[in-house]
């Protein structure tokens, strides 16, 4: 069921995707939907229908109905296969997902207005000035979703404070550094939304993601 | 100034760009708040412009905006010493 991949998959699902019921019917089990339908409603099941299967899609070609998503006690996704790692986010009508035989994390968000004291409380001067943007909320939801990324990779939760994250630049590449461990964190816009993935550092030169789109 | 449950609903609304007078403190939180996005960004607010300091594994326990604003209201004065 499980496709076998050096790389890491990235998958973008736009709500567009879920008009059709067949695609519902294609990724979900009639008890997978019963579950999602029964605890969520409107936008929020939207979201998790695009999260679900933009997973199922990064780490199975056609069996999507039997890639089963769990979570652990840390609220973190976990797939049936105990080696591979999965992240899932959603965000205002767009869900994305990533997977690889490695750590991964991701995180996407819809570009909106924010309040200044957001962008002081994740990130410091010299952060900020590492980014080009003039709009300073594309600037504070490219930090947030650079640390967001690698937080999940860590399995911490909220509580996990974004100013213990330090982000540096080297020529075009961002990385964060958390305590003893360093990610190459990477973020792009796409209509409206910054998309980011991270993993590892030290195994840059290896790593490919790959990225498809759904919509 | 002390903040009152009615203002804290003013700041959840502000924040979470919803139309004046349309949450109450019936209100689940999670259909104001999207993402952990939003709650830093609560914390934030409340934290620079009226000095209230929240932890946020705590402020995510909570369930209702009525709950929040409990949980806010109970913290302000500690926050201030």
């Amino acid at each position: 069921m499980f496709q076998e991949f050096m790389h890491m998959q990235l998958v973008v699902v736009s709500s567009s995707y879920l008009s059709d019921k067949v695609v519902e019917e294609e990724y979900f089990s009639s008890d997978e939907l019963t579950y999602l339908s029964g605890n969520f409603q409107g936008n929020k099941l939207r979201d998790k229908l695009l999260g679900r299967i933009a997973v199922k899609h990064s780490v199975s070609e056609n069996d999507f109905k039997k890639v089963i998503i769990q979570y652990n006690n840390f609220g973190k996704p976990v797939l049936d296969i105990s080696s591979m790692f999965c992240s899932i986010a959603h965000s205002y009508g767009l869900g994305i997902a990533g997977a690889a035989f490695f750590k991964i994390g991701v995180d996407v968000e819809l570009i909106r207005n924010h309040e200044e004291s957001l962008l002081r409380s994740i990130a410091s001067e010299e952060e900020i000035s590492l980014f080009d943007e003039e709009n300073p909320d594309t600037i504070v939801t490219k930090i947030w979703v650079m640390k967001e990324a690698v937080s999940k990779a860590l399995g911490v939760g909220i509580a996990y404070p974004f100013t213990d994250m330090k982000i540096e630049k080297d020529k075009k590449d961002y990385s964060v550094i958390v305590e003893c461990s360093k990610w190459f964190a990477k973020v792009f816009l796409r209509e409206g939304y910054v998309i980011g993935y991270c993993y590892p550092y030290e195994e840059i030169q290896k790593r490919i993601v790959k990225i498809t789109y759904l919509q | 100034m002390k903040l009152t449950e009615q203002k804290i609903i003013e700041i959840i609304e502000a924040v979470f760009e919803q139309k004046r007078g349309s949450i109450n403190s019936a209100t689940p939180l999670e259909d104001v708040a999207k993402d952990s996005m939003d709650i830093i960004e609560f914390i934030s607010i409340l934290k620079n412009k009226h000095n209230i300091v929240i932890n946020p594994a705590e402020i995510i326990k909570v369930t209702t905006v009525k709950e929040v604003a409990d949980y806010v209201l109970s913290h302000q004065d500690i926050s201030k010493n």
